[in-house]
C-alpha cells in the first residue's frame, strides 16, 4: 500500500469516527461534485471534438448526479438528527468536512471558485490537453478516495452503497481521460499530454503542501491566543466584566475629521 | 465621481459601481460562487461590476468599504474581554480570523483590486445602511430607521434625511438587538441565522406567540424607546457562531437540528409557538422604535434598513400601525446593501450631489448581468410575442415554467428576470413546484405576481407602500378571491406576499399575466426565485442549464432559447 493510501486511510478513520465530520464531509463530497459537473458541463458545450464532447458531457451528468446522492444521504443524516445533526450543527467553523477534490492546482484563492473550480472555466484557461489531463489525475485521486470511504462505512449501508455506485462511475471517468490522453499521444502530442500530466501532479502537491502549512500555522496561532487570554488578558477580562456599557441611546460620535475623504479614508 | 462599494465579512458580501452617485451595477456575490448568503470577499462581484460599467479598477476614485474594521475590531476584543471567562472557547477563533484577515482590509482589498491603498475608504456600517435606505428613496424628507445585527457598535440608529442630507439622531450600541435575538432564535429553530430568518416569519404563521412574554422579560424597553437584553440566556456578544446559551435550550429544552422534524403539531408546538412569539417581539420592537423616532424626526414617510426590514410581516405592521404613512424599503435592506449604501454614502459626501438636488432614485431593481444564451441548444424564440406564447403554453400544459432573462436582480427577492412562475389553481401546486424544483420546506409558502392595476381585487393593498409592493417587501392579507382562484399563492394565515407589475415597468410580464387571466380568468401567478434547495437564485446561462439538468422543471426560457422536456 502507498503512502498515500495509509495517508487517505488514516484520514477517512478520522472522518467517520467523528458523526459530525462525517456529516459535513458528505455536504463537502456535495458541494465539491456539484462544481465539478457545472465546470466540465461547461466544458462540454465548448469543445468541437465530438467524442471529447460526449465523455464530457456524461461525466458532467455524473459529477451532478453523485452530488445529489450526497446531498440527499446527508440531509437523511440530518433529518435523523441524532448525534450526528446536532455535533455537525454545533461544531459549526470549528470542524471541515474533508473534500473529494482539489482542483484549485495551489492557485490563490481569488483564481477560482469556492470549491476548487476556476469560474472562467478551466478548459477556457488551459486547454483541451491540460485540462483532460487534470482531469484524469483528479478522478484517479477521487476513485482512491471514494474505494477507502467505501471500505471504512461497512456498518452503513446506505452511505456505502452511494460509494459504491460512484466508484463505478469514478472507473469510467479513469477510463476515458486516459483513453483520450492514449490518443492524444498517438496522434503525436505526446510530450504536451506528458507535460500536462506533470503540471497537473506538481501542482496538486504544491497545493496540498501550501495548505498543510497554512493549517498547522493557524492552529499554532490559536493555541498561542488561547495561552494569552488565560494569562496577560486575564486581568483585563475580570476589570472589563465591571466595565459593561449602559444600554440606552447614544449620541451620534463626531467625525474624527472635518475633511469628508480624511474621515472617510480612517479605519476607525 | 467613480466609486466601488463593497460588502463582505459579515452576510451576504456584494459590491455595486456607482459613478457620479447613479447605480451602475450592483451585485451579489453569492450569485458567482454559488454558496447561498456568500459573505466572502466579493471579487467575482467587483469585477462583474467593473465589467458592466466598462471600467478597469485603476478607473476607480475608489473602493469603498461597508465598515470601519478597527471600530468593529474595538467592539469584538472589547466584548471579548466582558464575557471574560465564557469568552474562553471563542476568544481565540475569533482574533485569529482578525489577526489573520481582517486588520489588513485595507491592504488586502488595494491587492485585490489592483488600487493604491490611499484609494480605499470606509465608511460606518449603519451610515452605509442609511443612505442606502434613504438616498435612493422617492421622498426628499423622511425618517430612517436602521435595525441591524451589528457592524461597529451601533446595531440600531435613527436618521432625519432631508433635501439629500442625513442627519443621525441617536444609535443603540451591541449586543442590545432585537435582530440578534431573531437570529438566535433562527439558530435554535435548525435555520442558518442570516438567511434563514424568512423562514421562522414564514413558520410563525402555524404557531401562537405562547413564549412572547418570556422574551419580553427578555427584551426589556426603558421609557426613551431604548432596549436592554438579557445576555444570560445568548452567546451572540462573543459568539458568532452559537448566539443562543444553554440557559436558552434549558427554558425551551433542546434546539432543533437542521433538518430534523419541525415540532409544530399535536403535542409539541413548540417551533411554531417560538417562531410566532419572536415574530411578534421584532415587530412591536419596531412598532417602538417608529415611534420613538417620529418624535425625533415627525414625518410622513419612513425609509427602513438593516436585516429586519427584509421582514416582510413586519414592514405590514409598520405601515399599519407605526405613526408613518409612507414606507420605502430598498430592494436589498441587508448587508448586500450596505456595499451599494457605503458608495452612495461616500459620493454624497465627497462631491455633495445628493445634496445638490443631483439624487438618483431607484426605480428598478435589476443591477445584474445579462445571461449569455447563445451557448444553449433549444428552440429559438425569435421575438417577445414568441417567448410570451411559449410561457403561456408550457403553463397550461406543465403547469410551470422557468423564465430567465435581462439583468438578474439586486436584493434577495426575484422579481421576474430569474423566476419559476407557476399556475396556482390546483390544491397540489405548491407540492408539483416543490417536486419538480424547490424542494422547500411544506410549510414555506410561494408568493404571487399580478398586474398592479388588478391586484386588489385579490389581496388588500395598504395605502403608502406603492414601492414595497413593487418588490414584495411586506406581507398582504388575501381576499377571498385570491383563495379561492390562486390558492397556491395564500399562506394558511391567509396572507400572501405578492409582486405588483406596471405595464409600464415590465410590459412583457404585464402582458404575461393578462393573457393568463384571459385563459383562466384569474390574472395571478404562483411566483419564485429560480433556484435549487440551498443554492442563490441562477445568473448566468449555464446555471439555468445546471438547474435544469438537476431538477425536473419541464420547460425552461433564457432570453431567447426555450428548453422543453
Amino acid at each position: 500500500m502507498a503512502l498515500s493510501d495509509v495517508a487517505l486511510r488514516l484520514r477517512g478513520r478520522a472522518v467517520w469516527a467523528d458523526p459530525a465530520r462525517a456529516l459535513l464531509t458528505l455536504e463537502s463530497f456535495a458541494r465539491t461534485e456539484a462544481d465539478g459537473g457545472r465546470d466540465i458541463a461547461s466544458a462540454a458545450r465548448r469543445v468541437a471534438d465530438v467524442e471529447l464532447r460526449q465523455h464530457l458531457a456524461r461525466h458532467a451528468g455524473d459529477e451532478l448526479k453523485h452530488a445529489e446522492l450526497f446531498r440527499r444521504r446527508a440531509e437523511e443524516l440530518r433529518a435523523a438528527g441524532g448525534a450526528a445533526a446536532a455535533a455537525a450543527t454545533a461544531a459549526g467553523a470549528d470542524v471541515s468536512g474533508d473534500a473529494a477534490y482539489d482542483l484549485s492546482r495551489g492557485r490563490p484563492a481569488h483564481e477560482v471558485d469556492a470549491h476548487g473550480f476556476l469560474t472562467v472555466g478551466l478548459l477556457d484557461e488551459l486547454g483541451e490537453v491540460p485540462y483532460v489531463a487534470m482531469l484524469h489525475v483528479a478522478e484517479e485521486r477521487a476513485a482512491r478516495l471514494f474505494r477507502v470511504h467505501a471500505e471504512l462505512v461497512r456498518d452503513d449501508p446506505a452511505t456505502r452503497r452511494i460509494f459504491e455506485e460512484i466508484l463505478r462511475d469514478e472507473q469510467y471517468h479513469v477510463a476515458w481521460t486516459r483513453a483520450m490522453l492514449d490518443r492524444w499521444r498517438a496522434e503525436g502530442r505526446g510530450d504536451e499530454v506528458g507535460r500536462a500530466l506533470k503540471d497537473a501532479r506538481a501542482s496538486r502537491l504544491w497545493g496540498a503542501w501550501k495548505r498543510l502549512g497554512a493549517r498547522a500555522g493557524f492552529n499554532f496561532g490559536r493555541l498561542l491566543l488561547l495561552l494569552l487570554y488565560w494569562t496577560v488578558l486575564a486581568p483585563f477580562g475580570l476589570a472589563a466584566r465591571r466595565g459593561r456599557e449602559r444600554p440606552g441611546w447614544k449620541a451620534p460620535r463626531p467625525p474624527l475629521s472635518q475633511d469628508p475623504r480624511a474621515q472617510a479614508g480612517s479605519q476607525f | 465621481m467613480k466609486l466601488l462599494g463593497l460588502s463582505a465579512f459579515g452576510r451576504d458580501a456584494a459590491a455595486a459601481l456607482v459613478v457620479d452617485g447613479a447605480v451602475v451595477a450592483a451585485m451579489a456575490e453569492d450569485r458567482f460562487s454559488r454558496v447561498r448568503h456568500d459573505a466572502s470577499f466579493p471579487r467575482r462581484a467587483a469585477r462583474a461590476c467593473l465589467r458592466a460599467g466598462g471600467l478597469a479598477a485603476r478607473d476607480l476614485d475608489a473602493a469603498v468599504f461597508h465598515v470601519k474594521p478597527l471600530r468593529q475590531f474595538e467592539r469584538v476584543l472589547a466584548c471579548q474581554l466582558r464575557a471574560f471567562p465564557r469568552s474562553a472557547g471563542t476568544f481565540a477563533r475569533s482574533l485569529s480570523t482578525w489577526l489573520g484577515d481582517r486588520l489588513w482590509l485595507r491592504g488586502r482589498i488595494a491587492a485585490d483590486l489592483g488600487l493604491p491603498p490611499d484609494k480605499v475608504l470606509f465608511c460606518e456600517h449603519h451610515a452605509a445602511h442609511a443612505a442606502a435606505a434613504y438616498l435612493p428613496s422617492p421622498f426628499d424628507e423622511a425618517a430612517v430607521l436602521v435595525v441591524d445585527g451589528a457592524g461597529e457598535w451601533a446595531v440600531t440608529s435613527l436618521w432625519h434625511g432631508r433635501g439629500g442630507v442625513l442627519q443621525p439622531l441617536g444609535e443603540l450600541h451591541f449586543p442590545h438587538s432585537p435582530a440578534l435575538v431573531y437570529s438566535a432564535v433562527t439558530e435554535y429553530l435548525g435555520f442558518p441565522p442570516g438567511g434563514g430568518e424568512q423562514r421562522v416569519m414564514e413558520l410563525a404563521a402555524l404557531g401562537a406567540p405562547r413564549f412572547l412574554p418570556w422574551l419580553n422579560e427578555l427584551v426589556r424597553w426603558e421609557e426613551d424607546g431604548s432596549c436592554r437584553i438579557d445576555q444570560r440566556p445568548f452567546r451572540f456578544a462573543f459568539d458568532g457562531e452559537r448566539l443562543f446559551s444553554r440557559a436558552f435550550e434549558q427554558r425551551l429544552g433542546p434546539a432543533r437540528a437542521p433538518g430534523a422534524p419541525l415540532r409544530v403539531a399535536g403535542a409539541d408546538t413548540r417551533d411554531a409557538d417560538l417562531a410566532a412569539s419572536v415574530q411578534r417581539l421584532v415587530e412591536e420592537a419596531l412598532l417602538r422604535l417608529a415611534a420613538t423616532l417620529h418624535a425625533r424626526a415627525p414625518c410622513e414617510a419612513l425609509c427602513l434598513g438593516g436585516e429586519l426590514a427584509l421582514n416582510q410581516r413586519a414592514c405590514a405592521r409598520l405601515l399599519r400601525d407605526s405613526p408613518f404613512r409612507r414606507l420605502w424599503v430598498p430592494p436589498a435592506p441587508g448587508d448586500d446593501g450596505a456595499a451599494l449604501g457605503a458608495a452612495l454614502h461616500v459620493a454624497a459626501a465627497l462631491d455633495g450631489a445628493a445634496a445638490n438636488g443631483r439624487r438618483w432614485r431607484q426605480t428598478r431593481a435589476f443591477h445584474g448581468e445579462a445571461p449569455d444564451a447563445s451557448e444553449l441548444s433549444g428552440t429559438p424564440l425569435p421575438d417577445d410575442e414568441a417567448v410570451l406564447a411559449a410561457l403561456l403554453a408550457h403553463l397550461q400544459r406543465d403547469g410551470m415554467v422557468g423564465w430567465v432573462r435581462g439583468a438578474f436582480e439586486w436584493g434577495p427577492r426575484s422579481l421576474g428576470y430569474r423566476s419559476l412562475l407557476a399556475d396556482p389553481r390546483g390544491p397540489d401546486a405548491r407540492a408539483r413546484v416543490n417536486d419538480a424544483v424547490k424542494r422547500r420546506e411544506s410549510f414555506r409558502p410561494f408568493s404571487a405576481v399580478v398586474p398592479a392595476e388588478r391586484a386588489s381585487e385579490y389581496f388588500e393593498l395598504p395605502a403608502g407602500a406603492e414601492w414595497p409592493l413593487r418588490w414584495m417587501q411586506i406581507s398582504l392579507r388575501a381576499k377571498p378571491r385570491a383563495a379561492e382562484r390562486a390558492p397556491a399563492v395564500v399562506h394558511v394565515d391567509g396572507t400572501t406576499r405578492a409582486q405588483l407589475v406596471h405595464a409600464a415597468e415590465d410590459p412583457l410580464l404585464h402582458r404575461l399575466l393578462l393573457e393568463w387571466d384571459r385563459l383562466t380568468g384569474a390574472p395571478v401567478l404562483l411566483h419564485t426565485s429560480l433556484n435549487l434547495r440551498g443554492d442563490p437564485p441562477v445568473r448566468s446561462a449555464a446555471d439555468a442549464l445546471a438547474l435544469w439538468e438537476r431538477s425536473g422543471l419541464p420547460a425552461l426560457v433564457v432570453q431567447d432559447r426555450l428548453l422543453a422536456r
